[in-house]
């Protein structure tokens, strides 16, 4: 008897029903309530990320001991203050005050001292999709769905943005994204390409205010350099020299000239979630749910992650009932695949299922 | 010979981040054998999320190995029916999920601060961020990297029994301050292991705002460190983590017999496996896992575990800026983009090596993460010598573990693998835990020693290889620098010599005995003192005795052609037939 062999997946679709779930890496609040509509770059939670404390010599600004300092002190802690607010004032001949140097918390009060709490940095998790708030998860974000054309990379550089797809050249789907495709016409919108090469064409991207970029395939050296461009970035197959599969390209080709959202997250594994592009569609019928993954069995549409034929499409005829031993030494379950009228046997491992 | 006097059938669960696997050990004729293992694909990811779907797999592909029913329905089927069907005692030990997150705060670096450092060493434990009274940090500075840090835990110690408070005092102050900044439900867990005259005060002071255990002072008295109390702390801690971290689990662990952490299962494994090989003069162990590692340095009087919280899968992440390019390349030179392929499996963490050059590429990463490891672990004496004329000879065996280290296919590569990475000196036993048994027999070391006794014995534990270097040689030309001889049989020898560069191999098969002479050719020492020979009683193993005449420290071809040429010629020397 075949065992059960979860696989995860990563889809392709012109439409489907989408529940995404977008949570905080930590708690923080969220924004957003059930049954609320949103829209791509609609913040649903956030969380500070940097605190930065500014301390306040109450006793040295007020000129008074620190024993007898507290007195004039009239904020209290837990009181969120914006700049110029009376933090403390000593009345008189002479009035003296100490004002709020910015919008703050007032963490402590106490031996002479103010410490305010500021934060510095933030981080807001938008929606990333149009669609509606299905659940509040609490503290962490939310549950939502929408309906459209959606299709997952493997790899984001953490920006979101809406704009229209446009292809980087006639050549598309082939050929390697250059600086001097990415003319001003461009601007703003969400450009699609077969590979990028080069430091300068990410760049360019920049310069002409892109609202996004989604590639088959990048150098790994390119990384670092598409994690500081403001535009999010996708890759869809892997790294180094990819093509779209065909049903990527599918994908892409029914959204030209459509607005479009990237949302460039990291990939969450235990989440099942993937850096994705999402276009709302109407449809006109019930839709199947975009499930992260499921049991592979006969007929499943996989995609091959490994070896020769990497990122091909092909279909599971069954799962071998025993493990066994390759020649590289990995010992595990074989997957028997057909793929293009030929039969190939693989590790369960080295396949996803195309969604 | 050791006899049963318990006769339970147990199984053991092993959930990795990959793989879980399934392993029943049962009496057979006297003895306890492994009577079937298996391993599937873990479901604490997506898309299942529930750990118990890939356990009940692992079990269901053990009912067909052992042609035994172990589920009913839809559980694991305890105790032991009169038919003989089902086990009588279920044991879990894990290594998945993320490591804890945690903030120290200690007085003195070298003192507290280092004691809780070792405390936490065989947890996986992610150090976030240290304070301590030199780090030149002020108190708002403190404050500060404690929010932005969002740890788990907050361990807090320092001063001896009623020795330092105030220093503590300030911390406990902090910790209030910061508690209201932390968000619901990520206040982290204050762990006091500090003056235990302060416990009450910290409790009192800090009780209504975060959860706060109470442990033994790790420096009681200046002169003395007590590990053991917060350690016991630490596991339970750990365990409330990993309960939280793989879903499913909760419910596994209400029908089982134990659980432990990975590591911890394993180092004990490592100290009985190292008696058994007479390496208890010092023994090494590296286990290369997919989102955590552990490396094991022990002897008779000491054993140091360390998780390090990196991997060849989940954990190659926080490994990526560690990967050295260039080496990596001259590992894989059949690969056309190696760190392509390296991001490749950061996005599929379980992805299985199909040939060769991909097997390489995971040998090479084990051998850089490896490498790094050792450095860490080994005291900086040992890390100075090892830089100049390879590892301290009282290192007598060496282990492999983590799937990485398990490819029988090719024994050859694994050994090579071993000898660059820990480039041992003398007579070391080479073993690797081919069958991944080291943690489920050591949580049943602690339950029936007999199961783990007698499986010391079986073909899971023969060592690859015994291993002899010569040291203390300038090579001159191509004079032998020794000559071996191993007597198998009464009349059965093979000799070879071992010239300078190379590695030579007698074969002494699994099962076998056999006398190893070797006589160093000049005043080099070959495991017996300079110039003197060396006899010893060998058993048999995978490859028999490898003779490694390559120096110490090993040193390469800069040239990438000549580099692979010169892997390839030790690739064959070590597959050769003698």
């Amino acid at each position: 008897m075949p065992l059960t062999m979860y696989r995860p997946a990563r889809h392709a679709l012109t439409l489907a029903r989408v529940r995404i779930r977008r949570t905080l890496s930590l708690p923080g609040r969220v924004t957003v309530r059930e049954g609320q509509r949103v829209a791509p770059k609609d913040p649903i939670a956030v969380r500070p990320r940097r605190y930065q404390l500014h301390l306040i010599s109450v006793s040295r600004a007020l000129r008074v001991p620190p024993s007898k300092a507290d007195a004039y002190i009239l904020c209290r802690p837990g009181q969120t203050v914006v700049q110029g607010d009376v933090l403390a004032e000593r009345k008189g001949l002479f009035r003296q005050r100490v004002t709020a140097p910015f919008q703050a918390r007032v963490l402590f009060v106490g031996q002479g001292f103010i410490i305010l709490q500021r934060v510095v940095e933030q981080e807001t998790l938008l929606a990333g999709l149009q669609g509606d708030v299905e659940d509040v998860i609490e503290d962490y974000g939310a549950m939502l769905v929408g309906q459209g054309a959606f299709l997952e990379g493997i790899w984001g550089n953490g920006r979101v943005d809406v704009g229209t797809l446009m292809p980087a050249s006639q050549a598309f789907p082939n050929g390697v994204l250059t600086e001097e495709m990415l003319t001003l016409e461009l601007r703003g919108a969400v450009v699609a390409a077969e590979y990028v090469a080069d430091a300068a064409a990410l760049n360019q991207g920049q310069e002409v205010s892109l609202k996004g970029l989604i590639v088959a395939g990048m150098p790994p050296s390119l990384i670092e350099i598409a994690q500081a461009m403001d535009y999010p970035i996708i890759v869809v197959e892997g790294f180094g020299l990819q093509a779209f599969s065909p049903a990527a390209l599918q994908v892409l080709e029914s959204l030209r000239q459509q607005e479009v959202a990237l949302c460039a997250v990291e990939p969450q594994r235990e989440q099942g979630i993937w850096p994705w592009l999402f276009a709302p569609r109407e449809a006109f019928q019930a839709l199947f749910p975009a499930k992260p993954g499921a049991p592979l069995s006969q007929e499943t549409r996989v995609r091959i992650l490994r070896g020769e034929h990497r990122g091909r499409i092909a279909r599971v005829l069954e799962i071998e009932e025993f493990p066994r031993v390759l020649p590289s030494g990995f010992h595990g379950y074989m997957v028997r695949l057909q793929l293009d009228g030929q039969t190939l046997t693989i590790p369960v491992n080295n396949v996803e299922i195309v969604g | 010979m050791a006899s049963v006097v318990q006769t339970e059938r147990y199984l053991v669960i092993d959930i990795g981040h990959v793989f879980t696997r399934a392993f029943l050990f049962d009496v057979v004729d006297g003895r306890y054998h492994l009577v079937g293992q298996s391993a599937v694909l873990s479901t604490w990811e997506a898309p299942v999320r529930d750990v118990r779907e890939g356990v009940l797999s692992a079990v269901e592909a053990l009912e067909q190995i052992a042609g035994l029913r172990l589920i009913e329905e839809g559980d694991i089927l305890t105790p032991t029916r009169v038919t003989g069907e089902g086990v009588d005692k279920v044991f879990v030990v894990t290594s998945a999920g993320r490591p804890l997150r945690m903030t120290l705060m200690g007085i003195l670096e070298t003192l507290s601060l280092r004691s809780a450092l070792r405390a936490i060493e065989p947890f996986p434990v992610e150090p976030v961020v240290r304070f301590h009274i030199n780090d030149g940090l002020t108190e708002i500075q403190r404050l500060e990297h404690l929010l932005n840090a969002a740890p788990d835990v907050v361990l807090l110690v320092g001063g001896t029994d009623q020795g330092a408070r105030q220093a503590l005092l300030d911390y406990v102050h902090i910790l209030e301050l910061a508690a209201p900044l932390f968000p619901r439900g990520g206040r982290p867990v204050v762990l006091y292991a500090g003056n235990a005259a302060l416990a009450s005060q910290v409790q009192e002071t800090l009780g209504g705002h975060y959860e706060v255990l109470i442990a033994h002072n790790v420096r009681p008295a200046l002169e003395r460190e007590s590990l053991y109390g917060l350690r016991r702390t630490l596991q339970s801690l750990y365990r409330q983590h990993v309960l939280r971290q793989i879903p499913g689990l909760d419910g596994l662990l209400n029908s089982a017999h134990g659980f432990e952490p990975a590591p911890l299962a394993w180092r004990r494994m490592l100290h009985v496996l190292a008696a058994y090989y007479r390496g208890l003069e010092g023994y090494l162990g590296v286990h290369i896992g997919s989102g955590l590692s552990f490396f094991v340095r022990g002897s008779e009087e000491e054993v140091h575990l360390r998780c390090f919280p990196y991997g060849l899968g989940h954990g190659l992440k926080r490994f990526w800026e560690d990967v050295d390019e260039e080496l990596l390349r001259l590992w894989t030179p059949d690969l056309k983009d190696p760190m392509g392929e390296v991001l490749h499996k950061m996005a599929y963490p379980e992805l299985a090596p199909e040939t060769e050059a991909e097997a390489w590429l995971e040998w090479g990463l084990a051998f850089q993460m490896g490498r790094k490891m050792l450095l860490n672990m080994l005291p900086s004496s040992e890390r100075r010598a090892f830089r100049r004329q390879g590892l301290p000879t009282h290192y007598r065996m060496l282990f492999l573990g983590g799937a990485v280290w398990s490819a029988l296919t090719r024994p050859e590569a694994l050994v090579l693998t071993a000898l660059d990475l820990f480039q041992p000196v003398g007579v070391v036993t080479l073993v690797a835990d081919v069958a991944h048994l080291a943690a489920p027999l050591g949580i049943l070391s602690k339950v029936n020693p007999y199961v783990t006794v007698h499986m010391l014995r079986s073909a899971h534990f023969v060592p690859l290889a015994t291993v002899v270097t010569p040291w203390g040689y300038r090579p001159r030309g191509r004079d032998p620098i020794a000559r071996a001889r191993l007597q198998w049989a009464p009349h059965q020898q093979m000799s070879v010599d071992l010239h300078p560069g190379e590695i030579q191999v007698l074969r002494l098969p699994p099962g076998y005995h056999g006398d190893l002479t070797v006589e160093p050719v000049g005043p080099f020492d070959v495991g017996a003192g300079p110039g003197r020979t060396l006899h010893q009683e060998v058993r048999g193993s995978w490859l028999g005795v490898v003779l490694d005449g390559r120096g110490r420290p090993l040193r390469y071809p800069s040239d990438p052609g000549q580099h692979r040429e010169a892997r390839q010629t030790w690739l064959r020397a070590l597959m050769q037939e003698a």
